[in-house]
């Protein structure tokens, strides 16, 4: 993709442990990330998200795999466009005695960059009141505040952010999430934003990838995410309630109360791809629907049928499928597995 | 920087105690020399020969005190003629001693170099153990990835804030000494002995800057500064003790041997249990090795070289989760 700022293809990284097999954190990892906005980066603990942070900024070192920040190659390119690149990993680390201000003037200076652009950084991540505090006296909220403004201290064409929201309060991260819309808004610059508060990645990204074991189960813009094809949930009404649930479980159906919903409540069908067939099965039963309402998902359902089926499927593969095994969802994300075997 | 704070504190005990410490010692140990304190000295020093002439005067003028004295002439029994000069320089009668440069100027120049050694090995170590324990390393790997260029730049500044260190010592002592001299003493150093008190500061400089240069590796390779004060205490007191006793040979080879080779003029000398037979055909049952300190420097070099590669390689490829 020639407006890609990242190009990720086949991305392997293990790690040794001590008398116990190497853990795969990034399983043939493929991910593009376009020029422009913000890119939300989602998975699970332990999912790869910040592994792959640390190989895109050459912390650790790749068993196998291609990766490309703006045209140049990774690992071996870094150098050439590392001034172009600004990044937040995980909790940010200063030299704890010294100042925020200080911290930040030592990278300026590596940086090649002028003193002003220190009080410009502060000034915008509202951290310029106390600039002249000891680092290690800095709430976690600050030292996020402080991590942000170092990524931003070149001008970077990319930022990667990791959990920017750790320790923020709602105003925080607030100013954060706005922070970060502007700068993806301001089209020189482009974000990446690891995050699992899923309703702030839904609120500021353009485009999502959703990372589970070690790949990429998932990309393309949040609406797209949302409106995948034929798993809308349902929100069903019959004139035999009770009976209505038994006959779509019978069907294969995950069905679920809907709190709030009125007298007599109404049930959610979970992941329908027919709403045709809903109706028709419960008609076969003489059950008339009296309301069915495609219900809007939400990033974090879209996130967890995901990855919640992507581990099923991993774990089946293993050997360890779990007993119950229901869901579209998880047939699904078994076609995309043997597509990409 | 968590150890800014206490590499300050260093300095300032340092610098504190060099100022407290060096004019105490000049004040209470010696004496001013003017032609006052010079006077009084040759004073007391002809009133002890005065005595001494008295004395023999005495025992001239008088009878032998045994059978056995008697035998012999007053001469003979009596304590030689002793002038005021032969009772030593004027100096020696001084109420407390005088500061000869070539007494006191290489051993305490020798002292404060292995203190100094000491003092970098532990800066070294602290600096670079904490931005690994802290992971300030990351933030700095985010601005600038290439690591050799880090491991260059953090190395390099530290060996020459240690020469700095070092040459600022020999600097001091021998200013201090100056006027030490001045105020103490007299100058007795000739032209030699002012070229080794320069060779030393040399080869002391060059102890300092392996000194340092360990205590960063040593936290390179064990990722924290604890580590690296761990492998220096094992080193010298576990390996070297364990060699010295299991494969006394190899003592030469020492790390610690070599860096108190380096420091000596002559060099140090080990010695083994083995029997031999010289060159005139007796039996030896100790063989004695010098090990001198262009031996000591090279060991040295070879070894920093060596660990140095080990480190670079190591930080090279490390992945830093």
């Amino acid at each position: 993709m020639p407006d890609a700022v990242i190009e990720i293809s086949g991305l392997r990284k293990s790690f040794r442990r001590r008398h116990r097999p190497r853990r795969v954190a990034l399983d043939g990892l493929d991910l593009v990330v376009p020029r422009g906005g913000v890119h939300g980066f989602l998975g699970p603990n332990g999912s790869g998200k910040t592994t792959t942070i640390r190989v895109l900024l050459g912390l650790c070192r790749p068993d196998s795999g291609r990766i490309r920040i703006m045209g140049a190659d990774v690992p071996r390119s870094l150098p050439a466009v590392i001034s172009e690149l600004g990044a937040l990993v995980e909790t940010p680390r200063f030299h704890p005695e010294s100042s925020g201000r200080f911290n930040l003037g030592l990278l300026a200076r590596a940086g090649d960059l002028p003193p002003t652009r220190v009080e410009e950084v502060l000034e915008l991540v509202g951290l310029r009141d106390r600039a002249g505090d000891a680092f290690s006296g800095y709430s976690l909220g600050m030292k996020q505040r402080l991590g942000i403004a170092a990524a931003l201290l070149g001008r970077p064409r990319l930022v990667i952010l990791d959990e920017p929201g750790n320790g923020l309060d709602p105003e925080g991260l607030r100013d954060v999430r706005d922070l970060i819309r502007q700068l993806g808004s301001q089209g020189h610059t482009t974000v990446l934003l690891s995050s699992h508060l899923l309703p702030e990645v839904q609120s500021v990204c353009d485009r999502v990838s959703v990372l589970a074991r070690g790949r990429c189960v998932a990309s393309g813009t949040v609406a797209e995410l949302l409106a995948a094809p034929g798993d809308a949930d349902l929100q069903v009404r019959a004139d035999r309630h009770d009976a209505a649930r038994a006959v779509l479980e019978d069907a294969g159906w995950q069905v679920s109360a809907m709190t709030g919903s009125g007298e007599p409540p109404s049930w959610r069908v979970h992941a329908v791809a027919d709403r045709a067939a809903v109706t028709s099965t419960l008609a076969e039963r003489r059950i008339y629907v009296t309301e069915l309402i495609p219900l809007q998902r939400d990033l974090e359902s879209a996130y967890l049928e995901l990855t919640a089926a992507h581990s099923e499927v991993a774990d089946a593969l293993a050997g360890q499928a779990p007993a119950e095994a229901r869901g579209r969802g998880r047939g699904r994300a078994q076609g995309e597995e043997g597509e990409r075997r | 920087m968590r150890s800014r704070r206490w590499l300050r504190l260093l300095t300032l005990f340092a610098v504190v105690g060099y100022l407290i410490v060096i004019p105490a010692i000049g004040v209470t140990q010696f004496s001013r020399v003017s032609p006052q304190t010079l006077a009084d000295a040759s004073a007391r020093r002809d009133a002890l020969a005065a005595q001494f002439a008295d004395r023999r005067e005495q025992c001239l003028s008088g009878p032998a005190r045994s059978a056995q004295a008697a035998r012999l002439t007053p001469e003979q029994r009596c304590p030689p003629r002793l002038p005021a000069e032969e009772l030593g320089p004027v100096e020696q009668f001084l109420p407390k001693q005088v500061f000869v440069p070539s007494e006191f100027l290489g051993p305490v120049l020798t002292a404060l170099l292995w203190l100094t050694s000491i003092a970098v090995f532990v800066v070294g170590a602290h600096w670079i153990g904490s931005d690994l324990a802290t992971r300030v390393i990351v933030t700095q790997l985010i601005q600038e990835p290439r690591r050799t260029r880090v491991f260059v730049a953090k190395t390099g500044l530290l060996a020459v804030v240690a020469l700095g260190a070092a040459v600022s010592v020999v600097a001091v002592w021998t200013t201090s000494a100056a006027l030490f001299t001045a105020a103490f003493g007299r100058n007795d150093l000739t032209v030699n002995q002012w070229v080794s008190t320069v060779a030393q500061g040399g080869r002391g400089a060059a102890l300092v800057l392996v000194s340092a240069v360990a205590g960063a590796i040593g936290a390179f390779l064990t990722r924290s500064a604890a580590g690296a004060f761990g492998a220096l205490v094992g080193e010298l007191v576990v390996v070297e003790l364990l060699i010295g006793s299991v494969l006394p040979r190899w003592q030469e080879w020492l790390p610690g041997v070599n860096a108190r080779a380096l420091m000596a003029q002559d060099g140090v000398i080990v010695s083994y249990p083995e029997e031999w037979i010289d060159l005139d055909g007796t039996l030896r049952d100790t063989v004695e090795v010098t090990v001198s300190s262009a031996h000591g420097g090279i060991v040295l070099a070879c070894l920093m070289t060596v660990l140095v590669m080990i480190a670079w390689a190591d930080w090279r490829r490390r992945d830093l989760t």
